[in-house]
């Protein structure tokens, strides 16, 4: 009878899955959970770096660290979800501003932008989640002694202009782990939409690294 | 939160064999930095093949570096109306695309079209205002946006 349900269970979240991969979404919004949302907290076997980026972060991109594609769960409901972590040398628009106006060659701008922060690297991430993009801040990455790499984050709340001054919108926490020769990312969602909090459980694809454009040793746990 | 195991194998295959089918396609991430005395546009940031950015062999100056671009292009930003458009296109097909806008000098967007795919967040920081482009698995994507003094 167990196994019977298990396969039921399989089948309705395979179907699930596949209805949302083709674009078609019943999601509708369920009545306010009016849950308040939890800490997270990591396991004690997980070692994690100090948070970057407070705030909304401003700087040079480098490289995608970590990104992924899959879905936020939450009882019948299915929503897309990509995410994106990103390394990059913090620079302020005041410091563009200067080498925009002093008639640099690129090459003197590189040599500006690379002297100015060099050894500073640090987060930039965003998550898409039913088309909206949503920043992150507060980001830390740490490693767990399973091979694995926990991710997480605050959502910056994007009706709260301006930027400068970020106020949460949720929290989100992903462990990436091996699984079928590939990294699958499973988490959980806490989000505030319209006037009502929101939990979900997440299940990302993280696509692999491009290997030969890690210039972040000191980012990658 | 939990999933059973059948389950679980179940998703990771489903997300496994999606992933399977989108290829390898180039990765974008681009900081576009306008100024107060429009005409100039500093691009940074990293690209797999910077030869879909027709715009760099117009740039008045460039540099790549593994990947990593620097560049000081005029043909980006052109004067229209009471303000300014910048017409932003890449070329080839895009698996990450990420472009980030910002223009210092007190503006605002008058008008933003992107092509199909791209998500855009409008917002402010520090007297600048930002526009942030993302997209997956995209061919020739294209932003293009107005802005004028607010």
């Amino acid at each position: 009878m167990t196994d019977i349900c298990r396969r039921f269970l399989s089948i309705g979240l395979a179907v699930l899955i596949f209805i949302a991969l083709c674009g078609i979404s019943w999601a509708e919004t369920d009545d306010a959970l009016n849950a308040t949302m939890p800490e997270r907290e990591m396991g004690p076997q997980c070692r994690m770096m100090q948070p970057h980026n407070e705030g909304f972060p401003m700087g040079v991109p480098l490289e995608a660290l970590y990104s992924g594609h899959g879905f936020a769960l939450k009882g019948n409901e299915s929503h897309i979800l990509r995410l994106k972590i990103e390394t990059i040398m913090p620079l302020q628009p005041d410091q563009i501003r200067d080498l925009l106006s002093s008639n640099k060659s690129p090459e003197e701008i590189r040599d500006d932008i690379q002297a100015g922060e060099e050894g500073e690297k640090a987060f930039r991430g965003s998550m898409i989640l039913d088309r909206s993009i949503y920043p992150l801040m507060n980001i830390a990455i740490g490693s767990c002694d399973n091979n694995s790499t926990s991710i997480q984050a605050d959502l910056v709340d994007i009706g709260q202009q301006p930027a400068d001054s970020t106020t949460s919108a949720g929290r989100l926490s992903v462990e990436i782990s091996p699984s079928d020769g590939g990294m699958i990312g499973r988490g959980e969602l806490d989000i505030r939409r319209g006037q009502s909090d929101e939990a979900y459980t997440i299940l990302l694809d993280m696509e692999p690294h491009r290997q030969g454009q890690m210039r972040d040793e000191g980012l990658r746990p | 939160m939990t999933f059973s195991r059948p389950a679980a194998a179940a998703l990771a295959v489903l997300l496994l064999l999606t992933s399977c089918g989108l290829g390898e396609g180039r990765q974008l991430f681009l900081n576009v930095y306008v100024d107060e005395s429009p005409g100039k546009a500093l691009v940074v940031g990293n690209v797999d093949d910077p030869s879909g950015l027709a715009f760099l062999e117009d740039s008045e100056s460039a540099h790549e570096d593994n990947g990593q671009i620097y560049a000081v292009c005029s043909s980006l930003v052109q004067e229209e109306g009471d303000g300014w458009r910048i017409s932003f296109p890449a070329s080839g097909r895009y698996e990450q695309y990420h472009a980030v806008f910002l223009v210092s000098g007190g503006f605002s967007f008058d008008e933003i079209n992107c092509s199909d795919g791209l998500e855009i967040l409008t917002t402010s920081y520090n007297g600048s205002i930002i526009l942030d482009v993302q997209g997956f698995d995209l061919t020739d994507p294209l932003v293009s946006f107005k802005y004028a003094q607010a």
